[in-house]
This record gives structure tokens, C-alpha cells and sequence, in this order.
């Protein structure tokens, strides 16, 4: 199944580093060394198997810009799932005439050639704002491109390379491209209740973005999917920085035991233990005795 | 799958006349459950485990049709016995009755045998 993904917005928004840093291992320091995109990067990269997304990151030098809307653009724009529109969040623009120009003539483009395209603004580079600030800026931007875009719905997200919230905007965009993940999050609710587990979370396997989660107990940090993604990630790439291939994790103290695991082909799971009498061969076991099942799940996507 | 928190309850009804405690241990020595005294320390469980486990796949690999093991210490005595694929291992003082710990293993095997084949097929 080919989902396309537009990601466009300014030169020098970050569309590029995100990239790379999702998809193609790159940490946070590396995307320095970027140079701007010429014309369109097409990437075709494979998620959960036997979905590919056909990323097109849009250069966004002027010139190219205006290609996209003449020449190139229902080559640009048809047949697009998602459209992603980066805004660099120091950008200063507001609705007075020339601004937020290229973003209107992007969702006249979606409109007309792909209607049903889930649209997705990432409000960018959210660290060079003050922590105080933050909310204030991105309420403000979110409330002013939320009524330019009307009717059509969009989703806003505040980012930065530097912090999970690039992997919380990430793991939702890819989650609206997955068929059938409402069968799959009561599959997994499932799971997790017979394993008496707090919490079971499902990774993508290349990106570690989270595809889907179930839980028996509440838990007050609502970034943590995000942490752990960033965190494991990380470790993943040091670990194959030194030569060696991350396989499985698992963490024990005094309060919860942490498991994870490569799943199926395309995923890794995290559960989370708090029950003490439970060893951790049991939840392991458990583990294994799922693992054809999921396989299945996962697999019946692609008729 | 295995309900983890059910089989404590079930190892812990064999816990009287001088035993005291059970354990299921896995083909790999690591334990999967198990059911001892409230002061029991985690460390005596897991040597339990540990040697029962190294003694067991030792005899085993001689005469794989080993179905019960007994073993006389100078503490305690132990009772081990193949279920499913796991071994259970019961143990108890030195004033407990060989004969006893033998027929509260086999109870339990007879018990957890079908539902635990289930789990490892």
C-alpha cells in the first residue's frame, strides 16, 4: 500500500532535518550539515512493512515554489495523503498580503486535486522561543492558521528537533495512514490485560514512532511515548555507532519492570510491569505466546 | 498466554506441614512463578532455583526419562518433578515427610500439567 506524503513549507523551515531525522537515523547534530533541498527529494521509505510512504520534501526556495503551483502541480498535488506544512516558528508572518501566500495556494492545490488529504502543520524550531512563551506563541499561530484554513481541518503541532515533540507530531501523522489500527489498539488492549500489564506500547521498528498503545493504569506524563521513542532511538543508533545491533531491553528496579522486545517483522513492543509477584519469564513468555498473533494482525493489512 | 498472578495461588496451597515454598522453573533456569513464606528473601528463592535447576538438567541429560527428584539436605528437603515443559520444585524443612513432598508435587503437576502443555505447546 503507497501512501504519498507532502512535506512542504519555506526555505529553511527544517522539512529536511525532520526527515532525516525520523527516517533516515540522523541525530539532532548531524542536520547541520544539510544543505537546502534542490527541487523535490523524493524518499520512499517503508513502514510497518508493507506501507511505503513516498515522502516528496518540497525545496522551498522561492523559485521552486512557484513551480509546484503552475507547471508541477497536479503532478505535485494529486494523490496525496498528507500534507505537512512546516512553519519556522520565528518566521514572523501574519495574514497582511504576500504572507502565509505560499501555505493558502498549498490547500487550494490539496483541495482541488486531493480532497481527502489529512492536513498537518508543524509550527517548528519551537526551541528558540522562550519556555514562558511557548504556549502563548503556539495557541496564537495554531488559532491564526486554523481559521485561514477553514473549511478545511487541520491539525497543529509545536516542534523542535532538539525534544520529543518532533516524534509526538511524527507518530501521529503515520498514524493516521494505518488501516485497520482501531483493530489493532483492541488487540493490543487485550493483550495487555491478560498480561496484567500497566502499559503496552507498539513501535515502529526503523523510526521507533509509536503506532499504538493500550494501558491499565493512568499515568501522568502524557510526553512519555515520545521520551521513550527519542531515548531508545538514541540508544539504538550508539548502539549500532559501535558496531553492535540493539535487539532487546529490559529495565528492573524496585517500582516496575520495563520490557522491550522485537515484536513482529516491523515492530517492537514496550511492556511495563508493576506487579512484583509477576517474574519476569512470565511476561517474556507471554510475549512470545502473542507474537504469531500480532504477526497475523499486522499482515492482514495488506489485502 | 499465562495469567501470571493465578499460579502463585495455586503453588502456595501446597505451603503446609513443614514446606515451604514451590517453584516453577523454565527450560532456561529462569523462574516462572512462585510460592514461599512471607520472610522468604528473593536471594533464597533464586538459589533454590539455581541449583535445583543445574542438578535437574544434569541427571536429565544422562536418563531423559527423569520423573522425580528427590533431594536430602542438612536444612531442608527438596522435591522436584517435570511439568510440562518446566520443572516444579518443592521444598520444605528437614522434618518434612519425603513421601508427603512427593505426593503434594505430583498433586500439582496433575493439576498444571493440561492448562501449562496449553501455553507451551
Amino acid at each position: 500500500m503507497k501512501k504519498k506524503v507532502l512535506l512542504m513549507g519555506k526555505s529553511g523551515s527544517g522539512k529536511t532535518s525532520m526527515r532525516s531525522i525520523i527516517f533516515a537515523n540522523y541525530i539532532a547534530r548531524d542536520t547541520t550539515r544539510l544543505a537546502a533541498t534542490i527541487d523535490v527529494e523524493y524518499s520512499h521509505v517503508r513502514f510497518l512493512g508493507n506501507l511505503a510512504l513516498n515522502l516528496w520534501d518540497c525545496g522551498g526556495q522561492q523559485s521552486f515554489m512557484e513551480n509546484y503551483f503552475s507547471s508541477q502541480k497536479e503532478h505535485i498535488f494529486r494523490n496525496a495523503s498528507v500534507l505537512i506544512y512546516v512553519f519556522d516558528v520565528e518566521n514572523e508572518e501574519s495574514e497582511k498580503e504576500g504572507q502565509y501566500s505560499d501555505f493558502k495556494d498549498s490547500l487550494h492545490a490539496i483541495q482541488e486535486n486531493s480532497a481527502d488529504a489529512r492536513i498537518f502543520c508543524l509550527i517548528h524550531k519551537m526551541d528558540l522561543i522562550a519556555e514562558d512563551r511557548r504556549e502563548k506563541v503556539f495557541a496564537h499561530r495554531c488559532a491564526e492558521l486554523t481559521s485561514l484554513s477553514a473549511p478545511s481541518k487541520i491539525t497543529c503541532f509545536a516542534t523542535s528537533i532538539w525534544d520529543e515533540s518532533l516524534y509526538k507530531a511524527w507518530s501521529d501523522i503515520v498514524y493516521a495512514l494505518i488501516p485497520n489500527i482501531q483493530v489493532i489498539e483492541s488487540r493490543l488492549q487485550k493483550f495487555c490485560a491478560i498480561c496484567e500489564a500497566d502499559e503496552v506500547v507498539l513501535f515502529e521498528r526503523a523510526t521507533f514512532l509509536v503506532i499504538s498503545h493500550a494501558q491499565t493504569k493512568e499515568h501522568k506524563d502524557v510526553q512519555r511515548f515520545e521520551k521513550i521513542s527519542n531515548i531508545i532511538k538514541q540508544f539504538k543508533l550508539s548502539c549500532s555507532k559501535s558496531g553492535s545491533h540493539f535487539q532487546n531491553m529490559e529495565v528492573t528496579n524496585s517500582q516496575f519492570s520495563a520490557f522491550i522486545e522485537m515484536f513482529t517483522g516491523n515492530t517492537y513492543v514496550l511492556v511495563l510491569m508493576s506487579n512484583p509477584n509477576i517474574k519476569s519469564s512470565a511476561t517474556l513468555l507471554n510475549i512470545s505466546a502473542v507474537r504469531p498473533h500480532f504477526e497475523r494482525y499486522l499482515k492482514q493489512e495488506e489485502k | 498466554m499465562l495469567k501470571a498472578t493465578r499460579l502463585p495461588e495455586v503453588l502456595k496451597q501446597g505451603n503446609t506441614s513443614g514446606v515451604k515454598g514451590a517453584i516453577l522453573i523454565q527450560p532456561d533456569g529462569s523462574p516462572l512463578s512462585s510460592a514461599g513464606q512471607e520472610n522468604d528473601s528473593e536471594a533464597h528463592q533464586i538459589v533454590v532455583t539455581a541449583i535445583i535447576s543445574n542438578i535437574w538438567g544434569l541427571y536429565n541429560k544422562e536418563n531423559s526419562e527423569l520423573d522425580y527428584m528427590i533431594v536430602d539436605c542438612e536444612q531442608g528437603r527438596v522435591c522436584a518433578t517435570r511439568v510440562s515443559k518446566l520443572v516444579l520444585c518443592i521444598y520444605g524443612d528437614e522434618k518434612a515427610q519425603f513421601g508427603m513432598l512427593k505426593a503434594k508435587a505430583q498433586l500439582i503437576r496433575e493439576y498444571l500439567e493440561g492448562p501449562l502443555n496449553e501455553v507451551y505447546h
